[in-house]
Parts: C-alpha cells; sequence; structure tokens
C-alpha cells in the first residue's frame, strides 16, 4: 500500500500568527522611520509654517491699533487668537499627514516592490495597513507636542483648561481620523495616482471645518455640511478643553458624534480595504502598477 | 583605434531632448485628469478660509482693521 500525502502548507494562519505580522509591521516601519532622521527637520518647521500664514493674516487683519481683534474675539468668544488658530491648523495638519502617510502606505509599499511578495504570504492583510499606523501615530503625538512647545515659548499661547480632557479629545478622535486613512488607503491602491483626493478631502476640511473661524459664520448649507466632518467636532472640543476649562459633560455634545464617526470611519475603512483584497485577488491589482 | 560615439551632441540635439522630456511631463499629467481638474480648484480651497477668517474680523462687511 503505498502511503498517501497531504499537501499543507508552512504557513499556519492563527491570532499568534497574526500578532507576530502585525509586529513585524510596526518594526519594520519604526527602523524605516528612525532611518531617515531629516524628518526631524520637517517636525519642527512644519507646525510653525502653516500656522504662521494665518497668524500672520489675524494681524494684518486686526490693524495696527487692534481693532479688528476685539471683533473677532467677540465673534468667536477666544481670548487667544493665536491658540484659536493653532488648534485648527494643527487639526489640519494631522489628517492631511495621515492621508499622506496612511493613506500612501500600501500604494509606497508597492512602488517600494515589497507589497505583492507580502500579500502573497499566509498572513493578516490588515495588519500590513494597520501596523503602519503605530509608529504614525507616535510621531504625530510628537508633532502635537512640538506645536505646543513651540508657540509656548514663542508666542507665548497657554493652556487653560485640562491637558487630560485636551488628550481625551484627540484620543476620541483616532478612530475617525485613521478610519478615513484605511478607506483612502484601499481607494489608492485600486486608482494609484490619488493626489487629487488629498486635495479634495484636505480641502473639505479646510472650508468647512472652521479651522480659523468659527463655523457660525458660515452660511446656511455650508454649516449643515460641516456637521458631517468629524474634524468639525474635533476642532470645537480641543478649543473648548484648551481654553475654557471644558469638563466631560460640555464636551460630550462633541465627543458622541466624533466617535460616531469613529465606529462608521472604521466599519468604511476595513469593509473598503476588505473589498480592495477581493479585487485585487480577481484582477491582479497588486501587481499593476 | 580612436573611438568615436554614436551620439553628436549640439544645439539642436539638446533642444530635441528638452522637447521630448517635455512631452512625455505633459502625457503624463493628462493621463490622470483628475489631478489636473484638481488644480482648477486649489485657488479656491486656499483662499475660501481666508475669505471667512476676514469675515470673523469684520463688523457689517467692514474689515475696519485692515483697512487702516
Amino acid at each position: 500500500m503505498e502511503p498517501t500525502l497531504s499537501p499543507q502548507s508552512l504557513g499556519r494562519p492563527g491570532l499568534l500568527s497574526d500578532l507576530r505580522a502585525f509586529g513585524a509591521v510596526i518594526r519594520r516601519e519604526w527602523i524605516i522611520f528612525t532611518r531617515y532622521p531629516s524628518w526631524i527637520i520637517a517636525l519642527i518647521i512644519w507646525p510653525l509654517i502653516f500656522p504662521m500664514l494665518y497668524i500672520l493674516t489675524a494681524r494684518a487683519l486686526s490693524g495696527p491699533d487692534g481693532s479688528g481683534l476685539t471683533v473677532f474675539i467677540q465673534t468667536t468668544g477666544a481670548t487667544d487668537y493665536i491658540g484659536y488658530i493653532i488648534v485648527g491648523t494643527t487639526v489640519w495638519m494631522w489628517q492631511n499627514i495621515v492621508l499622506w502617510d496612511v493613506g500612501f502606505a500600501l500604494r509606497n509599499e508597492q512602488m517600494r516592490g515589497t507589497l505583492e511578495s507580502n500579500w502573497l504570504s499566509p498572513t493578516w492583510k490588515f495588519s500590513y495597513l494597520l501596523g503602519h499606523t503605530g509608529p504614525q501615530i507616535v510621531s504625530m503625538a510628537m508633532f502635537i507636542i512640538i506645536t505646543a512647545v513651540e508657540f509656548g515659548l514663542l508666542f507665548g499661547v497657554r493652556i487653560h483648561g485640562s491637558g487630560w480632557m485636551l488628550i481625551l479629545v484627540m484620543l476620541a478622535a483616532i478612530p475617525a481620523i485613521y478610519g478615513l486613512g484605511f478607506a483612502f488607503a484601499s481607494l489608492v491602491i485600486t486608482v494609484k495616482e490619488a493626489n487629487a483626493f488629498v486635495f479634495l478631502i484636505r480641502g473639505l476640511v479646510m472650508i468647512f471645518c472652521g479651522i480659523t473661524f468659527p463655523v457660525a459664520i458660515l452660511p446656511g448649507w455650508m454649516q449643515a455640511f460641516s456637521k458631517w466632518l468629524p474634524q468639525t467636532y474635533l476642532i470645537h472640543a480641543m478649543r473648548a478643553a484648551a481654553f475654557t476649562n471644558a469638563g466631560l459633560q460640555e464636551l460630550m455634545p462633541d465627543l458622541i458624534p466624533l466617535l460616531s464617526f469613529g465606529v462608521f470611519w472604521l466599519v468604511a475603512g476595513y469593509s473598503t480595504f476588505l473589498w480592495m483584497e477581493r479585487r485585487a485577488r480577481q484582477t491582479g491589482a497588486i501587481g499593476q502598477y | 583605434m580612436e573611438l568615436t560615439t554614436l551620439s553628436q551632441p549640439n544645439f539642436s540635439t539638446q533642444l530635441r531632448a528638452l522637447f521630448v522630456i517635455a512631452r512625455k511631463d505633459w502625457k503624463v499629467f493628462w493621463r490622470y485628469p483628475l489631478n489636473a481638474v484638481s488644480n482648477v480648484f486649489q485657488p479656491i480651497i486656499w483662499i475660501t478660509p481666508v475669505y471667512f477668517m476676514g469675515k470673523a474680523f469684520s463688523t457689517n462687511g467692514q474689515a475696519l482693521g485692515f483697512a487702516q
């Protein structure tokens, strides 16, 4: 009698192997991140350059006697116009960086030539994207801390509210901001050149979410549209937590929609990823440049 | 034996190379029409927040501070 040989794969997918793949992606991204230390220069310069555009505009609009500033303070309720602007511009930069970093994670790996071979391995595919997010959150936290330190030292901006509430609001925003990044990453791998989509999404945040002005001064239809963007709630809640000492109770009207958007975008991001994975298997899109 | 190259660079070949590169870039640019269209909207995207910011500094449509 001849012995039967059943073909077996060397890969044995399970929770542990998925975790190992996830850890390996985090480690790889961290090595790449620290291998090119020139990002430190960008980390120091960018938090200053973009907000300065609006801070200098605000100074010009205030006039030599500061009469315009009195109107701005009455309109916004903000006592520190620099702090008011920094919160909005930081949220914009956060979303912008996530779209370029997480959104283009798979595409960059494809261009590097490693995506297709990794994709063929019996690993949890979503870990390629999720693993990229860990080092990105660390670098983004550094970006926000450097922003706070620079504007504290150079412009005397101080947080009058609760730092813990500010952190809580930012943590609540992570699912919405990164969920959008996940959905975006799958879209990018499908359409290849997606710079226009980044410009569109960050443009919507710039116009509708009130990064440098209160949403209340927008026309009615624009205010209605702004309610569908999580960044509107994030900016409002961050300003309230940082400068008006708002507690959990006061922040709830912003936190609830922020978390709801988070659930929506995480589900949308994961679903888009699964759709892209299926499509890639059928059309060979992973190997197409 | 003296080595000679087949290419004979002169002003005309330089111009041709310049033209070919410009043509290639032009083709790549229009290969992704969405990127080209998005360029049209860039001025609107960057100017609109400044317009609304100006409104936040104005009373009855008058930016008196800026006018000074």
